[in-house]
């Protein structure tokens, strides 16, 4: 964006957006995930060409991903998202009476917020610039220059949809460091996306005062108690695994690095695994590039050398190499190092193995995908709760978070506004 | 049965010294140091069982199973009796993490390789120089391949009468400079990469320009190993030019391992020479071979007759004329998203 008038911007806000009401925007938004969800759509098919051009997915993880997104964007899910985190929408729109305190409270978000996004996490830019929308702020963002262009395609259709509500959001260049300087001292709110490093150097040159949302990197992994391992679901288990696994390229904060596999169940746990490989082999794959060839090598050569070293560790691995590769090991180690398309499955007897395994990441977790018999399953989510994490889902569904779900542990929109109380 | 294949090696490295090997004679004696290190290095004999290959299994060279670079950091790989070792290499590693170590019975081998390979991509018009190592000498980093190198670049073609310019405590860029400057004949510099660009930072800031001999010449390695290559090769050998007064073409960089015996070097101070119009790339000499598998560069170096021929590096590259190109670090060029990632927590 040239000649980028932040003052101009705080106009058509004041103008088309401070006034509307929430449900209008919701269902003007919902209407637009409905198009994006049409396999015909324009918009869509540019995005599904930018993602697989510039993130390296292949067209039906693109596709994938964009119904994951949009399906959680529907007007009933966002009404849903708001309901869950405020109580009730309409106090964006005015003071609304709060039956447990007694009092009149009314929630508005900032003027002005500015999302730094990072890397190719595209689904987040678009959740980030919806939820400041529905507080009716401004929003600025400022894309990775590794970025695939999926929030400015989306930005465009909504211009299309709905013009006065696309003219209070604005891009910056990826390179613009000054716009972004800039647009950082107005804003009420700052939303940023990375790694830690690059989130603490950004947060040190944002204005002291301002509110600063960070969401770091973080790991997910899976974990699947022997009971779930019977013979009529072990099949549909490996599938699901498989799933979580293909969906974001083994890339996302939401992507298993880890599937830990208990001991005892109807099939061992070297059968799982490769049985999960075959099911990932079914999957259509993102082409091989030689940097991703050569991580896979590399990858590979030390699992061999912990065989050598006498562990217990298995691989398969698509033919030719390069696009995918399951390995099995009795190792409890976290295994952080896994990406693109490569899991580990890993065997254990006891769940304090896994619990110590991975303490050292607790706050660095995100999710875990956790198949257990009903009260075991409460009882661990309750260890992994303390370990931090702040998604237990299941198998399968890892990648599809609900849009109520709150990232990193945290409310979305509810930490964004600023509330007003008007006693009696 | 070692010294005997040593023999064989060395009888092969004198005959193509200055030539090529053919395909069947290099064949021929790789399968035979295969088959000697199968038998004599356990470590090496169970990870190629575990890949499923041994020597009545694998008929051509390019099918020997390559040992990661990585295990000469945790296993001994000598396809000798340990205690015979008379030499270890170590690799410079970073604080922290283990020194791949490479063992050796004997280094008639490594200096004969390493020696004629020198003469045929760095030597090729047979020049008289004065000979400038900017790296510390064998005798106060012995386990440095290397300085290794160096002292014998030093005893056969200097008389002993190089000098060098780093020590334990520093690098003399000053000294160097003025022994550049007061140079009557062609030089030549050896460096790494990295102290080189020292060197040359400091005489940008002392705004210091010489005016080498022609005929001068460098020979650069490393900025590799272990970093992603922070300097460019391009952007040092223009600086070279600049500062120093060096033919670019008579710039030339190496790519050698302390895990290897024999070196890999730009072709272009000897296309220069001979007259060849090309655009260079990187060649080893007749008995070590560079092979791309998946991207990474996989050595097959006839001169490893101790430890492992077979050796997969974690550099990647691509094809280019006759030889080879280097590219970088695997991991450097990988996709990311925001999955946390490994060495970022490492980091932490």
């Amino acid at each position: 964006m040239k000649n980028l008038s932040l003052l101009e911007l705080e106009k058509t806000r004041l103008k088309f957006l401070a006034g509307r009401p929430v449900r209008s925007i919701a269902r003007s938004l919902g209407r637009l995930s409905l198009d994006w969800l049409r396999p015909g759509d324009r918009y869509r098919r540019r995005a599904i060409d930018a993602l697989t051009r510039r993130s390296g997915y292949s067209a039906q993880m693109a596709e994938s991903m964009l119904k994951a997104l949009f399906t959680e964007l529907t007007e009933p899910k966002i009404l849903g998202v708001l309901k869950s985190e405020l109580g009730d929408p309409l106090v964006l729109d005015g003071f609304r009476r709060d039956r447990h305190a007694g009092v009149f409270r009314r929630a508005a978000g900032p003027g002005l917020i500015a999302h730094v996004f990072a890397g190719t996490s595209p689904g987040a830019a678009v959740w980030s610039f919806v939820f400041g929308m529905l507080m009716k702020a401004s929003n600025v963002g400022k894309p990775s220059s590794r970025d695939e262009g999926l929030i400015r395609i989306y930005l465009e259709s909504l211009d299309r949809r709905d013009r006065s509500l696309a003219r209070t959001n604005r891009l910056l260049d990826a390179r613009d460091r000054k716009g972004l300087a800039e647009v950082m001292r107005q804003s009420g709110l700052i939303v940023a996306y990375g790694d830690e490093t690059t989130l603490d150097e950004l947060q040190a040159q944002a204005p002291p005062r301002a509110p600063f949302v960070r969401y770091g990197h973080r790991a997910s992994f899976s974990l699947y108690m022997k009971e779930t391992l019977s013979l009529s679901r072990w099949k549909a288990l490996a599938r699901r695994t498989a799933a979580d696994v293909w969906a974001m390229d083994q890339r996302g904060c939401l992507s298993p690095l880890a599937v830990y596999v208990e001991r005892g169940g109807a099939v061992t746990p070297p059968l799982f695994a490769r049985h999960v490989a075959h099911e990932i082999g079914r999957l259509p794959q993102p082409r091989r590039t030689r940097s991703r060839s050569a991580a896979h090598e590399i990858f590979r050569d030390r699992f061999k050398l912990r065989r050598l070293r006498g562990e217990s560790a298995l691989f398969w691995e698509s033919r030719p190499r390069g696009s995918w590769a399951v390995y099995y090991d009795e190792n409890p180690a976290f295994p952080p190092e896994a990406r693109h398309q490569t899991v580990i499955v890993k065997a254990f007897d006891g769940l304090a193995d896994v619990y110590g395994a991975l303490w050292p990441f607790a706050g660095r977790l995100e999710a875990a995908a956790l198949e257990a018999p009903g009260a075991r399953r409460l009882a661990i989510a309750r260890e992994l709760a303390r370990l931090g994490i702040c998604r237990v889902c299941r198998a399968g569904t890892l990648q599809r978070p609900p849009l109520t779900w709150r990232h990193d542990g945290c409310y979305n929109i509810a930490s964004w506004v600023k509330w007003t109380d008007l006693e009696v | 049965m070692a010294s005997r294949l040593e023999r064989e090696v060395l009888r092969f490295i004198r005959r193509y010294a200055r030539r090529s090997a053919p395909e069947a004679a290099f064949e021929a004696l790789a399968l035979k140091l295969f088959a000697h290190q199968f038998e004599h290095n356990a470590t090496y004999q169970k990870f190629c069982l575990l890949e499923g290959a041994g020597p009545g299994r694998v008929k051509r060279w390019k099918d020997i199973p390559a040992m990661p670079a990585a295990a000469f950091k945790e296993f001994v790989l000598v396809s000798f009796a340990q205690k015979k070792t008379v030499k270890v290499f170590r690799t410079s590693g970073t604080t922290g993490s283990p020194r791949g170590a490479h063992f050796f019975e004997s280094l008639r081998l490594y200096e004969a390789s390493l020696a004629a390979a020198f003469d045929k991509f760095v030597l090729p018009d047979r020049p008289s120089l004065d000979w400038h190592f900017l790296a510390m000498p064998p005798s106060e980093a012995p386990d440095s391949s290397l300085s290794h190198m160096m002292g014998v670049l030093n005893r056969r073609h200097a008389m002993g009468r190089a000098r060098y310019y780093v020590t334990r405590s520093a690098a003399r860029h000053d000294l160097l400079a003025e022994d550049l400057a007061a140079a009557r004949r062609p030089v030549i510099l050896l460096a790494t990469a990295f102290s080189l660009k020292g060197f040359l930072d400091f005489l940008k800031a002392s705004g210091t320009r010489i005016r080498l001999k022609r005929g001068s010449r460098l020979m650069e390695t490393g900025g590799f190993k272990g970093r992603a290559r922070e300097i460019s090769k391009i952007e040092l050998h223009a600086d070279c030019a600049a500062r120093l007064g060096l033919d670019e073409r008579f710039c030339v960089s190496e790519y050698g391992m302390t895990e290897l015996s024999s070196q890999f070097y730009d072709t272009t101070l000897r296309d220069a020479v001979k007259g060849f119009r090309r655009r260079p790339f990187m060649e080893g000499p007749a008995w070590a071979r560079a092979v791309l598998a998946d991207g990474l560069i996989r050595v097959f170096d006839l001169a490893n007759l101790g430890s492992v021929m077979a050796v997969q590096t974690e550099d990647t590259g691509r094809r280019a004329g006759g030889g080879f190109e280097l590219t970088g670090r695997a991991e450097a060029s990988e996709l990311r998203g925001c999955s946390l990632a490994y060495e970022k927590f490492v980091a932490s």
